[in-house]
């Protein structure tokens, strides 16, 4: 009871304190930063939610950090310097004192954190407008702003109570600071306790995944930062003594010591064992699972559930096996799955998982009786995890109420040693959803009771992307082929006030006349897919183009003078049917490939549209300072010092490289091939053959770079940039 | 004389304020080296002059700090006590102010040879290459302007009061932060990072490393101002201090 008196006392006496009101007006001036100056979340793609939300809310998380780790420092220093920690001292327990004081001044930070909230509400729902959820935006204030603060109070409490001294304190937090803002901790969500890190936001397919690692990653340096501050309470002065003789003292309290130690250890196996990132290598190991020699499963059935609050899948799935595999088999499934239960006929059967982490896999290991003819069963379940090599820049898969998107490899496991003839699936999810397995609808089964609907596929020859979402589906004809054009819910007033469909016809119209028809066999339609701004960017594959979420974002819509924006990412993924999808195959040689020519053709289709000037400087003017600062980079001029290099910065090269080459060097040299053969119209007419004859072109015998060349009559050397 | 010297001298060094600050400029250093110096600077050589002069750069705003920390200690409370025995002493206020920029220099240049030493350590270790020579002129004319503008405006503000000490080693670190170009760079680190660009090509690929007239100019205006700003603080005061 005497505990909660001095809290209130406390709290009250904080709440009349000038420096507390000052800084919680500081801390409401702070999301302004993220408005303007401070933009951690990527915004090069206009996402609502990162501009508006992410932003602001990470830039008041960061600064407001600092200032409530300052007025922590004031406030603990002035009582010490006025001495009246002693006469405090000799009337109640200075521990006890110490928690009633944190915990004043967490309840002062929180009630700022919310008035921040209640403040810029108004403004972000009236800029998000169709795009806006109260929720969302309450939860990233209380995932990523009240715990940044909480952790930053309670570090700079600790190392004063440790230090008593203001500036030796004011230097540790400056360099626990730096730590997270550091290139160490650059695109770690783990390593970042003050700046937390968040990719991206998505708009119309809100995914929760960034708030749960942000939670967690607030949870872990909680842990740690409470830890500190048990260890500090053990150094409390006594009785006028040192550190070393008041630490002494303090240990007789053996509760605070083992509660840092929990405290701290909690942290530790928080971190690592976390669920979100597989312990993969960060760059992608090029060691493709080869499944020669296999034996035959007849066929495979997957029941999926998923629980999208707390973002889990559970898969019960059976193989029926023509023979089994003599010796150990090996099964590679998604590291963030746990396998539950094996049995082969309903006995159990045996398995080990090793952690060996590679390529979004983890390897268990199964042998089978030599019995013939028999249903092997699985259980697993879990938290999917994404790659470590993609998690610095998307988020591949999430399970939300809302979305749910398992990507490649997200919840089918794979066998080494055997190979299945066709698979059928169920997938039971919330019925608001409609989930679209290999990019084609899966058919309903039933309603449930408990507000979830079942859905599925039969005969799947392969298991390739598992998404669901609230999707409207909209079939359009455009240069006479039948598109589905699909999109979120929360964009239908959006797409018809714009006239998306007309925008659509346009690319098609641009793309027939040049280069010819698409060929669309058995009445397939083409799909034309909204993505979440999670998975950047965008693909096309046969019969299916993903295009970017916020093409249809307010802040695009608004936006006409931004080149190379999400609206001709949208462009380049749609024009990836005549070049690279179910047109044209190309070889890929780390220099020629799809990307090239798509690009250019994303260029002249640009040109065309919005004039010359414009086609200049947000494309060719890019390509060339992108060649030239390739050309003069240090480690291109001398590969052999590359081999020098940590991993890290070697693969970093690497990949910058190939992004180069094939999406700035080679377009340049594409235009560079148009003024030789004689201009547009004669480059026009050689791709238009080269689409002519893509029959020819094969997965064995794909368009190589010298085809290319034969077809305009020009050499190597011609197109070399000098 | 020598005496008061060789005293202050170990005071600073043998203190653990002076440790600290030369594991965090050591951890500091291998940082940058590690992280921006190693992908080369401006595509130029990890190992090249203009590198090295952006390595320098950077860690000048800590240095510096870590040197105005050093300096709030001959303003603090317990040294004014402490003045009061010294003022006793057959010294006067100015040698007292040179034999501390002299110790604080002492300071500054292990600093700088820890700073040069993890270099020759990172060059050798990641490209086999060994050059101090080429570096030892432009690392001077970085340096030591920045050192006295540094250390003789926080002699002025420590007199006027010790707590600004603190704001000017944040003001240093904040300066470094902010993105200049132009010769006037105080720290030089933006300006040989951007230098090599507009620079024509020499045969190996990189630009000639190349001092212009105007950043020596920038240079020397700083050396001046900072023995200006010295000659006035020990002119405003040079009796003893009576207790």
């Amino acid at each position: 009871m005497k505990g909660i008196f001095y809290y209130l006392v406390e709290l009250r006496r904080l709440l009349q304190n000038k420096t507390v009101w000052l800084t919680t007006a500081l801390c409401l001036c702070a999301p302004i930063l993220g408005y303007t100056v401070y933009k951690p979340v990527a915004t090069s793609l206009n996402v609502m939610s990162g501009v508006y939300i992410g932003n602001p809310v990470l830039a008041a998380a960061t600064v407001g950090a600092v200032f409530w780790a300052i007025v922590t420092l004031y406030e603990s220093s002035r009582m010490h310097r006025s001495r009246m920690d002693e006469i405090t001292g000799a009337t109640a327990s200075p521990v006890r004192l110490a928690w009633a004081r944190l915990g004043a001044m967490l309840t002062c930070s929180a009630l700022a954190g919310l008035l921040c909230a209640a403040t810029y509400l108004p403004y972000t729902a009236y800029q998000l407008d169709y795009l806006f959820h109260g929720a969302f935006y309450i939860g990233n204030y209380l995932v990523f702003l009240v715990p940044t603060w909480w952790i930053s109070i309670l570090f700079a409490e600790g190392f004063y109570q440790i230090t008593r001294r203001v500036e030796l304190s004011a230097i540790l937090y400056a360099m626990l600071g730096c730590f997270s803002f550091s290139r160490l901790a650059e695109t770690d969500y783990f390593m970042r306790w003050l700046n937390p890190y968040v990719t991206t936001f998505s708009d119309g397919f809100p995914s929760l995944w960034p708030l749960r690692i942000g939670l967690y990653t607030r949870l872990i340096w909680l842990s740690i930062a409470l830890a500190v501050w048990m260890i500090s309470l053990v150094c409390i002065r006594k009785y006028g003594r040192s550190l070393p003789a008041s630490a002494l003292q303090g240990l007789r309290n053996g509760m605070l010591p083992v509660l840092s130690l929990v405290f701290a250890l909690s942290g530790t196996l928080l971190w690592y064992k976390q669920p979100f990132i597989d312990h993969g290598p960060e760059t992608y190991v090029d060691n493709e699972i080869i499944t020669s020699d296999c034996e035959l499963i007849t066929r495979a059935d997957y029941a999926i559930t998923v629980n999208p609050l707390l973002g889990t899948a559970s898969v019960h799935a059976e193989y029926q096996m023509q023979f089994p595999h003599s010796g150990e088999s090996v099964l590679k499934l998604n590291p963030g799955y746990r396998i539950t239960s094996m049995t082969y006929d309903g006995t159990p059967v045996s398995f080990r998982t090793v952690d060996d982490d590679c390529n979004d896999y983890r390897s268990t290991y199964f042998t089978l009786p030599e019995d013939l003819g028999k249903t092997l069963v699985i259980e697993y379940g879990g938290f999917p995890t994404i790659p470590n090599y993609t998690a610095d820049y998307m988020v591949s898969r999430s399970i939300n109420p809302d979305f749910i998107a398992f990507g490649f490899h997200g919840v089918m496991p794979q066998f080494q040693d055997y190979s299945c003839l066709t698979s059928d699936v169920a997938f039971t999810l919330p019925d608001t959803l409609t989930p679209y397995l290999n990019y084609a609808r899966m058919e309903p089964v039933s309603d449930n009771a408990d507000g979830t609907r079942t859905w599925q596929t039969t005969d799947v020859p392969y298991l390739q992307d598992l998404t669901a979402a609230d999707y409207v589906t909209e079939t359009i004809s455009a240069a006479g082929t039948e598109i589905d054009f699909m999109y979120g819910r929360a964009y239908t007033d959006i797409v018809k006030e714009q006239h998306a469909a007309e925008a659509i016809c346009d690319v098609f119209d641009y793309c027939t006349v040049h280069y010819g028809e698409l060929e669309f066999v058995d009445g397939k339609h083409l799909l034309l897919m909204q993505q979440s701004a999670a998975i950047m960017g965008g693909y096309a594959l046969p019969g299916m183009s993903q295009w970017f979420e916020a093409v249809l974002s307010p802040d695009s819509l608004k936006n006409t003078e931004n080149g190379a924006n999400a609206n001709e990412i949208f462009i380049h993924e749609m024009i990836h049917q005549w070049w690279g999808a179910y047109g044209v195959r190309f070889a890929d040689d780390g220099l020629w490939s799809s990307e090239g020519l798509t690009v250019y053709a994303t260029y002249r289709l640009v040109k065309e549209k919005y004039g010359a000037l414009y086609a200049q400087q947000y494309y060719v003017d890019v390509w060339e300072q992108a060649v030239e600062k390739q050309d003069r980079s240090f480690y291109n001029r001398h590969p052999d010092y590359l081999d020098r290099l940590p991993d890290r910065y070697r693969g970093n090269l690497i990949d910058t490289n190939q992004n180069t080459n094939l999406y700035q060097r080679m377009p340049l040299m594409l235009l560079k091939a148009e003024q030789l053969v004689g201009g547009e119209e004669q480059m026009d007419a050689i791709l238009a053959r080269i689409y002519a004859d893509r029959a020819e072109f094969t997965y064995d015998s794909p368009l190589t770079y010298e085809k290319f060349l034969s077809y305009c009559g020009l050499t190597e050397e011609a197109l070399r940039l000098d | 004389m020598t005496k008061v010297i060789g005293y202050e001298l170990r005071r600073m060094l043998c203190s653990w304020h002076f440790l600290a600050m030369l594991l965090v400029n050591g951890i500091y250093a291998w940082y940058v080296l590690t992280t921006d110096i190693i992908v080369g600077i401006a595509d130029t050589a990890p190992f090249s002059v203009w590198s090295h002069c952006v390595y320098v750069g950077k860690l000048l705003p800590i240095m510096i700090a870590s040197i105005l920390l050093l300096q709030a200690n001959y303003y603090g409370k317990k040294q004014r006590l402490a003045d009061l025995l010294t003022a006793a002493a057959p010294i006067t206020q100015a040698q007292i102010l040179w034999i501390r920029t002299l110790v604080l220099g002492v300071g500054f240049f292990i600093l700088c040879m820890l700073a040069g030493g993890l270099s020759a350590v990172f060059n050798r270790s990641f490209f086999g290459v060994a050059r101090f020579a080429t570096y030892l002129l432009p690392d001077v004319l970085i340096l030591l302007p920045c050192f006295a503008v540094a250390v003789t405006l926080g002699h002025l503000l420590g007199k006027l009061h010790p707590a600004l000490l603190y704001g000017l080693a944040v003001a240093v670190v904040l300066l470094g932060q902010i993105k200049v170009s132009g010769p006037a760079d105080f720290y030089c680190g933006g300006f040989f990072a951007s230098m090599p660009l507009e620079l024509p090509l020499a045969n190996d690929g990189e630009p000639a490393f190349f001092m212009s007239t105007s950043w020596l100019l920038a240079r020397l205006l700083y050396l001046v101002a900072g023995g200006v700003v010295l000659l006035c603080l020990i002119r405003y005061k040079t009796k003893p201090v009576r207790a």
